[in-house]
């Protein structure tokens, strides 16, 4: 029997004890005996068992019927779904969308020459070829292409006469010097410095506006062939002194699509590593082989039956696989190690399987329960690829469920596991001086235990100190869904650098029927927002159709600058806005579109924006007259911003609040609740806290971080909680042998778990898209740090808490270890 | 008829005599004179022949006359400070956007579309003509020297220290400017769309 004084350096420890953990606390299963163990089993293991050959093939009949659906998914990257659709925002934005052409969807190709400047017979000639080519690529929508060569390109100049203009390219070009020093000339008359030609002169950008419906196919425009045919232009063209940058978001998309495709290597490095931990745990082949076959049959599942219901792979649901397989193989490491240990008392391969079903089924539904209610919580945000991952998680956890605690346990039944490897387990399992184990039982005694609690409030007040500084949204440069050095920021860089323009616009849409567009008081109000905005850190310019009717007024009266000013007349008002080009403001169309460009998107230069535009909005909008929020990538931004905040509020209290409730329900007691729930919350703030040391922003991509970490992470709790109370309460050893005892069996799984996840997701940190890899780093951070929570902290909280043995109560059926 | 109208017109130069006298010109022939420092102000449209109503885009005065230069080269010239106008012809027939002369009244330079000027070192009875860059000229002044300085709307600044033979570029543009006035010895201060800039100079 055990020793139950009250410090030990040596635990001693009788191996015999070892054999009781399989015993629930109503029923005695005695082995060695050779159908005993058929009674009192539960009917699911009853039917699962005695039909074993019949689910095999049933199992084997969904899996290649599954599998052929998921080799259908494509690879998809809707815009639409990684925004807040129903914020007020872009509701407004959707419902204008139509009006708002200066935004367009383009694609920007610039052509850069290394040598000199673009006034060159060479450069001009590759120019009009490249041009050409763009063209003819389906999507582009042809009549509205422009680049120097397009004859809607022109120069206009004011004269004696009136006005006097041509192409920029003049229709006699035959290549001469005197040719390309006329259009020099005439770049330099047109005003496309800094528009389409850069204010450096060595480069120019062909601008190709889309079709959002292929005009060929009638479907919509397929964006990842759009991105391979333009990408082909790019390799066909460059070369010594040629240099090509693209910029837009189709191509924004196509790299994404491209990106994601890469995720498929990094599944298999993640799955070749966890092999070899199986094996190189167990050493035992054939018992690996079953596990990786149950686990990879939960991935194909999963892909198949989301494909059924209609869903693409989108570069955040393709996320949920990895954490299947993950979720698969560490659940499926308690199905092993039961199996092993009735093995070892004497099973044969169908009794063990039998039994090890019989001892896990309960437990592993209740743990993947807690799984799934942190992915079900994501439902709450209304933003579509959150809700993907929450559809996907939680079918997969079913899907988990039914491979790991059906289809595994019929494999492993067939399979058995060496000989060898029970060996090896029998003496892993007898020993009672593993020096980690030893070093870790420390902490459920009192002086290491007040060490780790300290800690632990160290933590959490640095945390909190730390995390005040977290930022919402994207603070780098650039498409925030690619990394700095991609190639796509390179170009935008570039390009932003280059020419006078930015790629962060913020639109305003000024709400007006059309016969009130030229009124003064419009005119006048949206001059005066414009003078607000440009006051403000981090606006660079503004344009709105109140500059058109000036510079148009100055044109009349010969380019005279004194005349670039708001005429008071209305019939000069009315004639001027009819002049007012019809892809920037159509003059039917009753929003007018107030573009502002910013320096950057930061979360501070947005809520800037935004609560001038609204202070503005409540004082002068009128029922003719309301300046909306928003539109343009920027003004999309601040509205993801905005409720990707709200969000990550309701969802941290929604989480936390369902884990708690769960575990006070399985355990009646609000001290055991806490025990397993604080190691969590201290992991979340030191995750928040790294993610501003970083430079890791809240957005949509970490959004789910919190609910799949701490929903993942109350496993560990559980798991080594109620292997802990059983051991000190049932088997009445003191605290420190109870834990000793409860790492020896439990500890050496959930370390399994904690490695095993954190390898799902940490090959997601090399991913070319930066939201996958963001994700990647923060659950790798927090699968590990719960792991070390729960085996430090949690002993520590059980020494000062649940002093008192008898008053602690357990849901009994859910203790049968 | 100015009156019934209301703010519609917009004034383009002003000129004063002293504190108290002054007039304003602006578009579509418009001009108007005040006596009393600037609150009250009259047109005078009636003393001057402008039966096109073609805009008055400046007003300065050279020596001891007033020149008013504007739309399509109209130009006129008064030796009463602006009792009575005389309409000079002159050889350029485009657009001029400002006049300016110097003190003494030896010359009086126009300037307009397209870089065109014309000056006369005669009080305005002999004019010559000349193009100078290709941009419009916005605005002039006459430095401290006896120097002339013009700009023009693409930011040229030119100085011209030979009354009207020699134009000389200065390194640094200011685009879109509109005025310009001379500051200190060596520095010139230009205004326009893009705001205020200060420049210094050689001559």
């Amino acid at each position: 029997m055990a020793e139950s004084g009250s410090s030990s350096e040596n635990l001693q420890v009788q191996p015999d004890d070892e054999n009781k953990h399989s015993i629930s606390v109503d029923q005695d299963i005695s082995l060695g005996n050779d159908q005993n163990y058929l009674n009192g089993a539960p009917f699911m293991e009853r039917l699962l068992f005695s039909r074993r050959a019949v689910f095999l093939t049933i199992f084997i009949i969904v899996t290649l019927f599954l599998g052929y659906q998921m080799f259908q998914m494509k690879p998809e990257a809707s815009y639409l779904r990684m925004i807040p659709t129903y914020h007020p925002y872009i509701k407004n934005f959707l419902a204008n969308r139509v009006n708002l052409k200066a935004l367009g969807n383009s694609v920007r190709i610039c052509v850069e020459t290394t040598e000199g400047n673009i006034f060159t017979k060479e450069y001009l000639d590759t120019l009009k070829k490249i041009t050409d080519e763009v063209f003819y690529v389906p999507g582009v929508n042809r009549g509205s292409l422009k680049s120097l060569w397009t004859p809607q390109t022109r120069y206009t100049e004011v004269t004696v006469d009136g006005f006097e203009g041509g192409q920029v390219v003049p229709r006699d070009y035959d290549g001469s010097q005197e040719s390309v020093d006329q259009v020099r000339l005439n770049v330099l008359r047109s005003g496309e410095i800094g528009a389409i030609v850069a204010n450096d002169l060595k480069s120019s950008i062909i601008i190709a506006p889309l079709e959002d419906i292929d005009p060929t196919t009638r479907k919509p425009l397929d964006y990842l062939e759009f991105s391979k045919k333009i990408e082909a232009i790019r390799t066909q063209f460059q070369n010594d002194t040629i240099k090509i940058h693209i910029t837009g978001f189709a191509k924004i998309v196509g790299d994404l699509i491209d990106g994601s495709t890469r995720v498929g290597l990094f599944f298999l490095i993640a799955f070749f590593i966890l092999l070899f931990l199986l094996w190189f745990n167990s050493r035992c082949i054939k018992s690996t082989a079953m596990r990786a076959i149950s686990s990879i049959a939960a991935v194909i599942w999963q892909l198949g039956i989301m494909r059924l219901f209609g869903y693409g792979l989108n570069p955040y649901s393709m996320l949920v696989p990895f954490l299947m397989f993950a979720l698969g193989v560490s659940h499926g490491i308690q199905m092993f190690n039961a199996q092993a240990r009735e093995m070892l008392d004497g099973a044969d391969k169908l009794q063990a399987a039998r039994l090890a079903y019989r001892q896990n089924y309960i437990p592993g539904l209740a743990a993947l329960f807690t799984d799934c209610i942190g992915f079900a919580l994501l439902m709450t945000i209304r933003i579509g690829v959150i809700q993907d991952i929450a559809v996907g998680a939680t079918i997969g956890v079913v899907v988990v469920a039914v491979t790991d605690l059906m289809f595994l346990p019929i494999l492993m039944s067939y399979s058995g596991i060496s000989d060898k490897t029970i060996e090896l387990i029998g003496k892993r399992s007898a020993g009672t001086n593993h020096p980690v184990w030893v070093f870790l039982s420390k902490f459920a005694e009192r002086k290491y235990a007040t060490l780790a609690v300290v800690l632990a409030v160290i933590g959490l007040l640095g945390g909190t100190y730390l995390r005040k500084d977290l930022k919402i949204g994207d603070m780098d440069p650039g498409a925030p869904e690619l990394r700095a050095n991609s190639r796509y920021n390179l170009d935008n860089a570039y390009m932003n650098s280059t020419y006078s323009s930015s790629s962060d616009v913020f639109v305003v849409m000024l709400d007006t029927p059309p016969i009130h567009k030229s009124d003064y008081t419009v005119v006048v109000a949206t001059q005066l927002l414009k003078n607000k905005l440009l006051t403000l850190k981090g606006v660079e310019d503004v344009v709105t159709h109140v500059d058109f009717i000036q510079q148009l007024n100055s044109a009349l009266a010969e380019g005279n600058l004194k005349w670039v000013a708001l005429p008071r007349s209305k019939v000069t008002l009315e004639n001027l806005t009819t002049k007012i080009p019809e892809n920037f403001m159509p003059l039917d169309s009753k929003i007018t579109p107030i573009m502002i460009f910013l320096d950057d998107h930061k979360a501070e230069t947005l809520e800037r924006v935004v609560s001038t535009v609204e202070e503005f909005g409540s004082k002068y909008d009128t029922k003719d007259m309301k300046f909306l929020l928003a539109a343009g990538n920027a003004g999309i931004e601040a509205a993801t911003n905005i409720e990707v905040e709200k969000s990550l509020m309701l969802l941290t209290i929604l989480v936390y609040a369902a884990v708690f409730l769960t575990c006070l329900i399985t355990y009646r007691n609000f001290k055991s609740a806490l025990c397993v729930v604080a190691p969590l919350t201290i992991t979340s703030v030191l995750c928040e806290a790294i993610m501003t040391k970083v430079g890791i922003g809240i957005k949509v991509a970490t959004l789910p971080v919190i609910a799949v970490g701490v929903g993942i992470g109350v496993d560990y709790g559980i798991y080594i909680y109620n292997k802990l109370i059983h051991y000190r309460n049932e088997q009445g050893h003191n605290l420190k042998t109870a834990y000793y005892l409860t790492l020896n069996t439990t500890g050496r799984a959930v370390a399994f778990t904690g490695i095993t996840l954190s390898i799902g997701v940490a090959t997601w940190a090399f991913s070319p898209i930066k939201f996958q890899a963001d994700m990647g780093l923060l659950l790798t951070f927090m699968f590990l740090w719960n792991m070390v929570g729960a085996l430090v902290l949690l002993p520590a909280l059980v020494h000062f808490l649940i002093k008192d043995k008898k008053g602690v109560k357990e849901l009994k059926s859910l203790i049968k270890e | 008829m100015a009156l019934r109208e209301g703010p519609t017109r917009p004034l383009m130069d002003v000129w004063f005599k002293n504190d108290q006298q002054g007039i304003i010109v602006g578009v579509f022939g418009m001009i108007l004179k005040t006596s009393d420092g600037g609150k009250s102000w009259v047109p005078i449209l009636d003393r001057i022949e402008n039966p096109n109503g073609y805009h008055y885009y400046g007003i300065s005065r050279s020596g001891e006359n007033l020149f008013i230069a504007g739309e399509m080269g109209i130009l006129f010239r008064s030796t009463d400070f602006g009792e009575t106008w005389e309409q000079l012809i002159l050889p350029y027939e485009g657009s001029f956007f400002g006049v300016v002369g110097n003190p003494q009244g030896t010359f009086v330079i126009t300037f307009g579309l397209r870089g065109n000027v014309c000056y006369s070192m005669d009080g305005g009875e002999v004019w010559q003509h000349k193009s100078v860059g290709r941009s419009s000229f916005s605005g002039g002044t006459w430095l401290f020297d006896d120097t002339l300085c013009l700009v023009a709307v693409d930011g040229a600044i030119y100085i011209s220290p030979d009354k009207g033979e020699t134009f000389k570029l200065l390194s640094e543009k200011f685009p879109s400017v509109i005025a310009v006035a001379q500051s200190d010895n060596d520095e010139l201060t230009v205004v326009g769309l893009n705001g205020v800039k200060k420049i210094n100079f050689e001559k």
